[in-house]
C-alpha cells in the first residue's frame, strides 16, 4: 500500500482521532449552550450544529470567517471515524459485542438526527374554543399568499415563500393571471400610522391600507422568545397595467382585497401555512392551577378531529405528555394564552423518523450494559480467584 | 477497648440522631406548641403543618431557624413554632424579633436606606471574652439581624426603592436593587403572615369577631333596605362597611389558607383565607366556626392561658380528623420528619466519618477504618430515611428540583463509596463518602434558603414515570462521575503530599476510578437518552439543544472521552486521574452552571454568590489537575520507589 | 468509497431541502369558518381608509412565538390583572404590548377594537393620558382644572379605575372612546374600547360590566 493511503487510513482509523472529535463536540456544545444567551435555541442550532463551520465575525469589518468546526463537520467526521475503524479492524470477538452494539447505536442516533434535522417540521395550532382549523402555521417562516377566493367552498392560493420574496424579483405563475412584483422586502419592521407621524416621504402603496402607513425597517431578531414581523411593498401587474401596489405585512392582521376580471382577489403576508386533509376544531380548552397558587397542574384540549372525505370524525384528548399521532403528525398541547383561558396552542410536528432514536436508545443502552457487565463479572472473578 | 471502638462510636452517632427524634412531651400547664405546629394549613399547592410554614419562613427571611440576638446566648423563642404563633396572634411582640436578614457585608447601602443606626448595628458583647473574641473576627462584631420595628420608619423609602427595582429584569438589578427587591419581599411575607389568622391592629380578633356576629343581622338588613331604596339604618350599614372593609384587607393581604373547605363542599382542596371565609359571613350569616378557632387559639395565646390554648387546638384537630385525617397524619410525620433534621445530623456524622477515616491512614487502620465505615453506613441509613419521608410526603420519585437532586446525587455518591469501602476495606470509599456527603448536604441547605423544598411540579413535568427515570438515573450519573472525581483527588492529595500511596492502594484507586466511570457513563447516557424520549412524547422533539440537555450531554461525552483515552492507551495512571478530575468541573457545569445560564454572563452575574462558588470550585479542580501534572519525582510517594504511573 | 458515498448523499439531501425552501407552491385550500370578524364589505379595494373597526397599526407585531417552546408555559411576567370578557367579543391576536384584544361586532359591519395595554410608570399623568385620548378621537386639550369634570372614578375589586368617554370625530367618521385607566403595582393599564360612536353607545353597559371583572391574578 502507498506511503500516503496508509496515513490517510491510519488518520482517519485512529482513536486520537476519536477522543480529539469527542473533546471539539464537548467545546462545540459548550459555547453553544453559552451563546443561547445571546442567539436563542434556534439561531444556536443554526450557527453551531446544522452547519460544517461556525462563523463568526470579525469586530467591526463584517466579514465571517470559520471559527469552529460545527456540528455536520464533526458529526460526520465522527461517523465517519467509528465507520472505518469499524471496518478495518473488525474481527467480531463476543467480548467486544457489547462495545459493537453501543457504537451500532451511536452511528443510527447521529444518522437519525441528521435525517430529523432534515425531514422534520414543527408548526403551531393556536385554536379559540370552537374554532376550527385545516392548517398549522410555522414558527419563524412567513409565505405572501395570493387568492382566488371568489368561490364560497375554497380559496385558491400561490404562496409565495420568504426566500423568493428576499429577491425582490417578479414573480409569475401559472396560476395567476398578473404578475407579482416584490419592491421591497423588509425582514423585520414595524409600522405606523402617517397621521401620528407627518412629515414622511410619500408613501410606496397606492392601494389598500398601505398609503395610510408608514414602515419602518428594524434589525433582524435572532431571540426565540420575540419573532420577526416582515413587511413587503408588493405591486400586482396586468397585461392591461397596474393593480395598484399594496404594503402587506402579518402586522396588519387581515388580508387585503381586490377585485381583476370578475373575481375577487385577496393578499397577505403571513406566518406560513400548512394545510391537512381533515380539521381540527377545539371543544373545550381546559387548565387547572394548584391551590392558592399560579403553578399550572395540567392542561388539555379536547379537539374534534373531522377528515375531509368524513371517514373521520371523532373526540380526542390531547394532554401533557399524552399527544395525538394522526398521519404523520403529531399534535402536543405545547400551552396556552396566558391572558385568554380559551386558547390552545398545539405543536405539530411531522417527524417520520421519530422511531429511530428509540431504536437508537436500546441498542446503546443494551450495549453499555452488556460491556460493563463483563467488566464487572471479570473483575469479581479475578478478586475471587485472587482470594 | 479499641476493639469495641467502632461499636461504640456507632452507639454515639445512633444516640445523636435518635435524640431529636422523639419530641418530649409537653410538661402540664404550658403551651403545647408540638400540637400547634402539627395543624395543617394549605400554601403553595400543599396541606403541610405550621411548623413546616415557620420554618421555611424563618428560613426566607433570615436564612436560619433559630431566632435570637448575637449577644445573648439564649434564643428569643424555643422553637419556630412558637415564633410563629407570636407572629400570627401577638405580632407587637413579633416585630421585635430581629428576623429580617439585612446584611452589612452583602448590601452596605441597603443598611444605610433603611436608616439604622450604629448602636443597632454594632454588638456589644457583656462578658470580655466574647469582646475578645470579636476582636479577633472570631464571633460577629455587627449584627446581621434586624427586628420588624427597627426596619418599619423607613419602610415607604423601601417600597420606593423596591417598585424603581422591579420593572428592571431580575438579571440586570445591580447588588443593591436585588437587596432592595429581596428585603421587600421578605417584609411582605412577614406581613402577609399576621394577615392570616386575625387583623393585626385588632386589640382583641375574638371580641372583634362576637361584636360582628352581633351587628350581622342588622347590618344586613340594612344594606339590603339601602339596595331597595328603603329607609335603612345608617348606623348599622356603616359599621356593615367597616368590616368588610377590614376583612377585605384580611383577604388581599393574608398568606396561610387556613380555614378547611366546608364539609358539603365537594373539592377537598378548596382550603380559604382567613378574609374570603369572613367576607362570606355576609352571605352565611354566622362567623365561620373554624375562624373563630383560630380566633381563641389566639386570645388564650396573648392571655397566656395554657391550658385554654391547648384544649382549642385538640378541639380543633379532632373535628378536622373527620375528614381530613390522611393530611393530618402526613403532617404529624412532617413535623417529625422537621423536628429530626435528618440532613443536618447527617452532615455532622459525614464529617465525622471523613477525619475517622483519614485518620485510619496514618495510626489504627483496621479500628478507625471500620468506625468510619460504620459512621457512614449509619449517615446514609439516615438520609435514605429523609429521602423515603420526603417522597411518601410529596409523592412523588426521589428528584424533583434542584434541592432534592443534592440529597440524591450525595446519596448516590455515598451508596457507591460504601460498596467500593465493602471491597477494599482501605478507607478510601469513606474518605470520598465523608467529602462529597458533607459537600452535598450543605450546598442542599443554601438552597433550602428560598423557602418550602417540597414544591409542586409543573404540569410539563407532572409525570412520575419520567421522574423515575430519566431524572434519577441522569443524577445517578452525575453522582458517579462526581465520585470518581473526589477519587482522583484522594490520589492526586495522597500521592504528592504524603508517602502513604503505595502502589497496591494507587492500583486499587486506579480500579476504582475506571469502574466508577464506566458506571457513570452508563448512567449519564441512558439518562441523557431517556430524557430525549421523554422530550419526544411530551413536545415531539427528541432533542433541541436545550442548556439542561446540553449539560447532560456534555457530561455523557467526557466520559466517552476518559474511556477512549484509556482504551487507545492515550493515557495512564496519572493522565485517568487528571481526566475525572476534569469530570467534576464538567458536572459542576452541568449541574449548576446552566442554571445560572439564564443570568447569563452579564456584569450581575459574577455578583452572584453561587456563580462565584462555582469559579472557586472550577478553580480548585483546575489547580489539582495541574498538580497531578507534576513530574514524578515530585510525588512524595513515588518519589523514592515510581510506580507505573 | 463509503466515506464519498456519504458525503455524496449528505450534500444531495441539503441541495434538496435548500431547494424546498425556495418553492412557489399552489394548491386549493378549504375555507376554515372565520372566527375573526368578518371584514366590512368586499368591495373595499382600492380604498386609502382603514376599513372600520381594523386595529390601529401601530408598534405593535404579530403573535410571537409563545414562550421557548420547550414545553414551557408561557405566562404574563410579575404581578398582572385578569378579567372576563362577555362571550360576544371575539378575541384577537396578541401583539407584544397587548395584554389583550378583542374584536366587538355591530350592526351593518360595523366593529369596534377593545385593547388592554399595561405600560410601567404612570405614563405622564391622568392629565396627559385623558388629552391622548381626547385627541385620537379628534378632540383639543382640555385644562388640568377640566380634569374632575371630564373623569369620573369607580371601583372594582379593589382596584382604583378611572373612565374616560370621549366622543368625537376620526377618519371623518362620529367615533367614540371610552376608557379606563387602572394604575396597578406601577404599572399603568389601559382597558380603550374605540369604535363607532353608535356601537359604543350600546356597548355600554357591557363594557362597564366588564371593567368589574378586573382583578389582580
Amino acid at each position: 500500500m502507498h506511503a500516503v493511503v496508509r496515513q490517510f487510513r491510519d488518520f482517519f482509523v485512529s482513536i486520537r482521532l476519536t477522543v480529539a472529535l469527542l473533546i471539539l463536540s464537548m467545546i462545540l456544545v459548550f459555547w453553544a449552550t453559552l451563546a443561547q444567551v445571546e442567539l436563542g435555541v434556534w439561531g444556536v442550532q443554526q450557527k453551531f450544529f446544522h452547519s460544517f463551520f461556525v462563523l463568526q465575525e470579525i469586530p467591526h469589518t463584517g466579514i465571517s470567517v470559520p471559527a469552529f468546526p460545527g456540528g455536520y463537520f464533526i458529526g460526520g467526521l465522527l461517523l465517519i471515524n467509528l465507520l472505518a475503524a469499524h471496518i478495518y479492524r473488525f474481527r467480531f470477538e463476543w467480548r467486544k459485542a457489547g462495545i459493537l452494539l453501543t457504537h451500532a447505536g451511536l452511528i443510527l442516533l447521529l444518522l437519525g438526527e441528521l435525517f430529523t434535522g432534515l425531514m422534520s417540521r414543527e408548526s403551531l395550532m393556536r385554536l379559540n374554543e370552537g374554532e376550527t382549523k385545516h392548517y398549522s402555521e410555522s414558527y419563524r417562516q412567513f409565505e405572501l399568499a395570493v387568492m382566488d377566493i371568489t368561490d364560497p367552498k375554497f380559496n385558491d392560493v400561490v404562496a409565495i415563500p420568504e426566500a423568493v420574496l428576499g429577491d425582490a424579483g417578479i414573480v409569475q405563475h401559472p396560476k395567476l393571471p398578473f404578475q407579482v412584483r416584490i419592491h421591497q422586502y423588509y425582514p423585520n419592521a414595524s409600522m405606523q400610522m402617517r397621521t401620528q407621524t407627518p412629515g414622511l416621504a410619500p408613501p410606496g402603496a397606492t392601494a389598500g391600507i398601505g398609503p395610510n402607513i408608514t414602515v419602518m425597517p428594524l434589525a433582524l431578531n435572532v431571540k426565540d422568545s420575540e419573532g420577526n414581523t416582515p413587511a413587503a411593498l408588493v405591486e400586482m401587474i396586468a397585461p392591461e397595467g397596474t393593480l395598484g401596489t399594496w404594503l402587506v405585512s402579518p402586522v396588519l392582521g387581515q388580508p387585503q382585497t381586490f377585485a381583476y376580471q370578475g373575481r375577487t382577489w385577496e393578499i397577505d403576508l403571513r406566518p406560513q401555512r400548512y394545510y391537512q386533509p381533515y380539521a381540527v376544531q377545539l371543544l373545550k380548552f381546559s387548565h387547572d392551577v394548584y391551590a392558592g397558587t399560579d403553578i399550572p397542574k395540567n392542561f388539555s384540549s379536547r379537539i374534534r378531529l373531522t377528515t375531509d372525505d368524513h371517514h373521520e370524525d371523532r373526540e380526542v384528548l390531547i394532554y401533557m405528555n399524552n399527544p395525538l399521532r394522526y398521519a404523520g403528525l403529531t399534535f402536543y398541547q405545547a400551552g396556552f394564552d396566558p391572558n385568554n383561558d380559551r386558547n390552545s396552542i398545539l405543536q405539530v410536528v411531522r417527524n417520520p423518523n421519530w422511531v429511530m432514536p428509540y431504536i437508537a436508545c436500546v441498542m446503546m443502552g443494551f450495549g453499555l450494559v452488556i460491556q460493563f457487565g463483563i467488566h464487572l463479572f471479570g473483575f469479581f472473578r479475578k478478586r475471587s480467584a485472587a482470594a | 477497648m479499641k476493639k469495641y471502638l467502632p461499636l461504640i462510636v456507632l452507639l454515639l452517632g445512633a444516640y445523636s440522631v435518635a435524640s431529636n427524634l422523639f419530641i418530649p412531651a409537653t410538661p402540664a400547664g404550658s403551651f403545647d406548641l408540638t400540637a400547634f405546629g402539627r395543624l395543617p394549613v394549605l400554601v403553595n399547592g400543599r396541606i403541610k403543618p405550621l411548623d413546616t410554614v415557620a420554618r421555611t419562613s424563618l428560613l426566607v427571611l433570615q436564612n436560619r431557624q433559630r431566632v435570637g440576638d448575637p449577644a445573648s446566648k439564649e434564643p428569643l423563642v424555643a422553637s419556630p413554632a412558637e415564633w410563629l404563633a407570636d407572629v400570627l396572634f401577638a405580632p407587637a411582640k413579633a416585630d421585635n424579633y430581629p428576623t429580617f436578614r439585612l446584611s452589612l457585608a452583602e448590601s452596605p447601602e441597603l443598611v444605610t436606606l433603611m436608616g439604622l443606626t450604629d448602636k443597632q448595628i454594632n454588638i456589644s458583647y457583656s462578658s470580655a471574652m466574647m469582646r475578645a473574641l470579636a476582636f479577633a473576627d472570631f464571633v460577629p462584631k455587627v449584627r446581621s439581624r434586624f427586628s420588624f420595628n427597627q426596619i418599619a420608619p423607613k419602610l415607604a423609602e423601601l417600597d420606593r426603592q423596591a417598585q424603581l427595582a422591579e420593572p428592571v429584569e431580575p438579571q440586570l438589578r445591580t447588588p443593591f436593587q436585588k437587596a432592595v427587591v429581596q428585603l421587600r419581599e421578605r417584609v411582605m411575607l412577614y406581613q402577609q403572615l399576621k394577615h392570616s389568622l386575625q387583623l393585626p391592629d385588632s386589640p382583641d380578633f375574638v371580641s372583634e369577631l362576637g361584636k360582628f356576629q352581633q351587628a350581622l343581622p342588622a347590618g344586613v338588613e340594612a344594606v339590603r333596605a339601602r339596595q331597595k331604596n328603603e329607609p335603612y339604618n345608617e348606623t348599622a350599614f356603616k359599621v356593615m362597611i367597616e368590616m368588610a372593609k377590614r376583612y377585605e384587607v384580611m383577604e388581599s393581604m393574608g398568606y396561610l389558607l387556613a380555614i378547611p373547605p366546608a364539609d358539603n363542599d365537594p373539592n377537598p382542596s378548596a382550603w380559604k383565607k382567613t378574609g374570603s371565609a369572613l367576607l362570606e359571613t355576609f352571605a352565611t350569616g354566622s362567623v365561620n366556626p373554624n375562624v373563630m378557632a383560630y380566633a381563641l387559639l389566639g386570645h388564650a395565646w396573648r392571655e397566656k392561658q395554657p391550658g385554654q390554648f391547648n384544649e382549642v387546638v385538640h378541639l380543633y384537630r379532632d373535628q378536622l380528623a373527620r375528614r381530613f385525617a390522611t393530611p393530618l397524619q402526613k403532617s404529624d410525620i412532617e413535623t417529625r420528619f422537621n423536628a429530626a433534621e435528618p440532613f443536618y445530623k447527617s452532615m455532622t456524622l459525614y464529617a465525622a466519618a471523613f477525619f475517622l477515616a483519614i485518620f485510619s491512614w496514618l495510626k489504627w487502620p483496621d479500628t478507625l477504618g471500620r468506625s468510619a465505615f460504620y459512621l457512614t453506613l449509619l449517615a446514609f441509613v439516615v438520609t435514605t430515611a429523609g429521602i423515603a419521608t420526603r417522597m411518601w410526603l410529596e409523592g412523588r420519585p426521589p428528584v424533583t428540583n434542584l434541592y432534592s437532586s443534592a440529597l440524591f446525587v450525595g446519596w448516590g455518591s455515598v451508596g457507591l463509596c460504601l460498596i467500593l469501602e465493602k471491597i477494599y476495606r482501605n478507607g478510601v470509599g469513606s474518605v470520598a463518602a465523608g467529602m462529597i456527603g458533607f459537600a452535598t448536604l450543605l450546598i442542599a441547605h443554601h438552597l433550602s434558603l428560598s423557602g418550602d423544598t417540597l414544591e409542586m411540579m409543573r404540569a410539563v413535568l407532572d409525570t412520575n414515570l419520567w421522574l423515575a427515570t430519566h431524572v434519577v438515573v441522569v443524577t445517578t450519573g452525575y453522582a458517579a462521575t462526581f465520585l470518581a472525581g473526589f477519587l482522583a483527588i484522594i490520589y492526586v492529595l495522597r500521592g504528592v503530599l504524603t508517602k502513604s500511596l503505595e502502589k497496591s492502594t494507587a492500583d486499587s484507586l486506579a480500579r476504582m476510578v475506571y469502574g466508577i466511570v464506566c458506571f457513570a457513563t452508563l448512567c449519564s447516557l441512558v439518562g441523557t437518552v431517556l430524557g430525549g424520549i421523554w422530550a419526544d412524547q411530551s413536545w415531539g422533539r427528541f432533542w433541541g439543544w436545550d442548556p439542561k440537555e446540553n449539560g447532560a450531554l456534555i457530561i455523557v461525552i467526557w466520559n466517552a472521552v476518559i474511556l477512549h483515552c484509556r482504551w487507545g492507551g492515550l493515557v495512564r495512571q496519572r493522565g485517568l486521574m487528571a481526566l475525572a478530575i476534569f469530570g467534576n468541573v464538567v458536572t459542576s457545569w452541568s449541574w449548576f452552571g446552566v442554571n445560572m445560564l439564564g443570568v447569563g454572563l452579564h456584569s450581575y452575574g459574577f455578583m452572584d454568590s453561587a456563580f462565584y462558588w462555582l469559579v472557586a470550585f472550577v478553580s480548585s479542580q483546575l489547580a489539582l489537575i495541574a498538580l497531578s501534572g507534576l513530574p514524578l519525582e515530585k510525588w512524595r510517594s513515588f518519589r523514592v520507589r515510581p510506580a507505573s504511573a | 468509497m463509503l466515506r464519498i458515498t456519504t458525503i455524496m448523499l449528505a450534500a444531495t439531501v441539503l441541495h434538496l431541502t435548500g431547494c424546498r425552501d425556495r418553492e412557489i407552491t399552489a394548491y386549493r385550500a378549504p375555507k376554515d369558518p372565520v372566527s375573526t370578524p368578518p371584514m366590512a364589505q368586499a368591495g373595499m379595494a382600492n380604498t386609502n381608509d382603514l376599513p372600520p373597526g381594523h386595529p390601529a397599526i401601530g408598534p405593535d407585531s404579530t403573535p410571537a412565538e409563545p414562550g421557548a417552546m420547550t414545553g414551557s408555559v408561557p405566562t404574563a411576567e410579575g404581578d398582572a390583572l385578569v378579567w372576563t370578557a362577555p362571550a360576544s367579543w371575539t378575541p384577537k391576536a396578541l401583539g407584544s404590548m397587548r395584554k389583550g384584544s378583542y374584536a366587538i361586532a355591530g350592526d351593518g359591519g360595523a366593529a369596534g377594537d377593545l385593547s388592554i395595554l399595561a405600560f410601567p410608570g404612570d405614563t405622564g399623568g391622568l392629565f396627559a393620558n385623558v388629552n391622548r385620548w381626547r385627541g385620537q378621537v379628534g378632540l383639543g386639550p382640555i385644562e388640568v382644572g377640566q380634569i374632575e369634570a371630564n373623569t369620573q372614578n369607580i371601583e372594582a375589586n379593589g382596584l382604583k379605575i378611572v373612565l374616560v368617554d370621549v366622543t368625537g370625530t376620526a377618519s371623518g367618521v362620529s367615533t367614540t372612546l371610552i376608557g379606563a385607566i387602572v394604575p396597578y403595582n406601577g404599572q399603568t393599564w389601559f382597558f380603550k374600547l374605540l369604535g363607532p360612536a353608535e356601537l359604543v353607545a350600546k356597548e355600554k353597559p357591557a363594557f362597564r360590566e366588564f371593567l368589574q371583572t378586573i382583578k389582580p391574578r
